[in-house]
């Protein structure tokens, strides 16, 4: 496996919902070697400042022909700067990076948990999951209705999708998190395998009932970065192995590997 | 025109005068996907202490305007795994590999000289300025003439490889450092490393680094490194190494006007890995559109008028 890096033609970059936009660009060396829950690592602006470091984005799809894409949430001058590029300019990515999600192993029923803009590496996981034979059940959270994800992405799969908003105005009323425990309870006979990405705070409990359940689960970890190619240190994450670092080992652990303080 | 760009520092002969700093290229390989590492001047490893140090919680690195800081701790793998599992490799490339060495004290410097002697590194870079570890006295050696000399002595007399020695800028006389490198043996002066600093989330009023404080490097340190360089370069006979902050060509040039005998890229790795190569592109065209057949012919030209 190989990183590349190079200035990559944007074939689109529309606005969601939710203040996410969906970036499509054509870079075949990167898309084609890409492996869920990698990402890239892209420079938003060529000038020195504002912002200064490259900006990581999980890999949300790679297409058979040579477009990656990326879905993202506006949050700051990195992200608002991306929002403002248009269709036929030239975006600076370095990719794809990263461990990715170990989706090659048995047959186990697949429960895909995604909270909020969580949701982006787990498309392209899905779609994978799905492509090896795997059932997949796929929980989505999110705020509010108008902040739903992937609509469409998820409609042309094969696959059982259960939605969960903090204020019930799209299907259950409850966090992701609980979502997730009911079905563990119902369904703990059976052969399971949990995939997850979100807001830390959901991954701690993503752990904790993978524990409990003692089933297998990954995480992919959200962290600061510089390098993005394990050169800095600075994406460190304790593990009961020590620190290791998001950008390489990473960004998908075992839940059970991090400790979670 | 051809324009001759080798450099001698001490007795490493590097094919152009642009290498990369220690902590921002690991130890050669991590970029070799996207960078020919045998265009480099030279590589500087990181830094490798004694015994392996984990480094420090996180976060260890938070961005600020034109630069970022650090506090990554030096956490490195320790000697034995370093020359084991990184030498090798440093060993098979064509440049010249610096090895950068630190301790908490004289002894672990010492130690370290001699263990990479016995591997006849030809090369070492004494980190004596990393702002994110202290010496028992609760400072860096760096920071006052007596650490400096103590600590470049001891390793020069334990070694005849060529010695840098990187300063830290947190002093108030960076002359009187570099002057007490050189009596002590130093055969190449580097610097700098990063300023202290710290940042804060106002959200929270928490410190936006685990290490409360940490190191900024980048173009917002710029101006400073290249006052600090021109002065020490100004002082000491020995070459010396430009860095803080070079993103570009131009930033690389306005060192080596000064006084810069090579210079180095950190942060700037981060931002384009291929910073090196074209910092080299662009020296070569500024030399050849101007005529300068040597590098060693823009060094230290800097015209003061003071009519
Ligand atoms: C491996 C990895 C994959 C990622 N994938 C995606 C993705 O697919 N889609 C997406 O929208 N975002 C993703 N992120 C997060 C994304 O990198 C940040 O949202 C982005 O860097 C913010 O840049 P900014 O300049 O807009 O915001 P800034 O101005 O830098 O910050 C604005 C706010 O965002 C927060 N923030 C900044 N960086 C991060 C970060 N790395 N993680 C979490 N919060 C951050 C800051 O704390 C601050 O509150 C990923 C991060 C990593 C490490
Ligand atoms: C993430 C990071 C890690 C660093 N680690 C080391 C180190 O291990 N040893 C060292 O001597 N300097 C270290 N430095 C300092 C750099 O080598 C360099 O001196 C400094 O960053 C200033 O140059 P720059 O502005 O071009 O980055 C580190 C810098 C950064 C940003
Ligand atoms: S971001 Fe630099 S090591 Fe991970």
């Amino acid at each position: 496996m190989m990183m590349h890096q190079g200035n990559f033609k944007i074939i689109s970059n529309e606005k969601t919902a939710g203040g996410c936009f969906k970036l499509r660009v054509m870079a075949p060396e990167a898309a084609e070697e890409a492996r869920p829950g990698q990402f890239v690592h892209l420079r938003v602006q060529q000038e020195i400042d504002k912002p200064f470091l490259r900006r990581p984005f999980a890999v949300c799809d790679a297409i058979d022909n040579g477009v990656l894409e990326i879905l993202y949430k506006v949050r700051g001058r990195g992200t608002s700067l991306l929002s403002e590029k248009k269709e036929g300019g030239l975006l600076d990515i370095i990719g794809p990076l990263g461990n990715g999600f170990d989706c090659n192993v048995g047959s186990k029923r697949a429960l895909v948990v995604a909270g909020g803009i969580g949701i982006a590496p787990l498309i392209f996981l899905s779609r994978k999951l799905l492509d090896a034979g795997r059932e997949v059940v796929f929980m989505r959270g999110a705020v509010t209705a108008g902040d739903v994800l992937c609509r469409r992405e998820l409609k042309d799969m094969k696959l059982n999708v259960i939605t969960a908003t903090d204020d019930g105005s799209e299907g259950i009323k409850s966090k992701i998190t609980e979502v997730l425990e009911n079905y563990l309870r119902k369904e703990k006979d059976k052969e399971m395998e949990i995939f997850a990405a979100g807001p830390r705070p959901m991954l701690k409990v993503v752990a904790r009932l993978s524990g409990e359940y003692k089933m297998e689960s990954q995480v992919s970890m959200d962290e600061m970065m510089a390098c993005g190619v394990g050169v800095c240190l600075g994406c460190a994450v304790m593990t009961k192995d020590g620190y290791k670092l998001a950008c390489k080992d990473g960004p998908v652990f075992k839940a059970g590997d991090i400790i979670w303080e | 025109m051809g324009v001759d760009l080798s450099v001698t520092l001490g007795k490493i002969k590097m094919a152009n005068p642009v290498m990369v700093s220690s902590g921002t290229f690991g130890c050669g390989s991590e970029y070799g996907d996207l960078v020919d590492v045998n265009s480099l001047g030279a590589i500087v490893t990181k830094t490798v202490t004694l015994k392996p140090r984990s480094g420090n919680p996180p976060p260890r690195i938070a961005e600020s305007a034109s630069g970022m800081l650090n506090a990554i701790g030096l956490e490195n793998i320790g000697i034995d795994r370093f020359i084991e599992e990184k030498l090798p490799y440093l060993r098979s490339l064509r440049v010249p590999a610096i090895i950068s060495i630190a301790g908490d004290t004289v002894e672990e410097y010492v130690c370290l000289a001699e263990r990479l002697n016995k591997e006849k590194t030809a090369a070492l870079e004494l980190n004596i300025s990393c702002p994110n570890v202290k010496s028992k006295k609760g400072r860096m050696f760096s920071q006052d003439k007596e650490g400096v000399r103590e600590v470049v002595s001891a390793v020069r007399r334990q070694t005849k490889a060529v010695l840098i020695v990187k300063l830290s800028p947190n002093v108030t006389d960076i002359k009187e450092i570099a002057m007490a490198a050189e009596e002590a043996g130093a055969d190449v002066i580097s610097l700098v490393n990063t300023f202290g600093g710290m940042l804060v989330d106002i959200e929270k009023k928490v410190p936006k680094l685990g290490n409360v404080t940490g190191g900024l490097s980048g173009p917002a340190i710029k101006p400073i490194a290249l006052r600090m360089v021109y002065e020490a370069a100004s002082c000491v006979d020995i070459p010396v190494v430009g860095q803080g902050g070079i993103m570009n060509w131009e930033d690389a040039l306005e060192f080596i006007i000064v006084g810069a005998d090579a210079v180095s890229i950190g942060t700037a790795n981060f931002i384009d890995p291929r910073s090196t190569f074209k910092i080299v592109e662009g020296i070569k065209k500024y030399m050849a559109a101007r005529g300068i057949e040597e590098i060693s012919g823009l060094v230290g030209t800097l015209k003061i008028n003071r009519e």
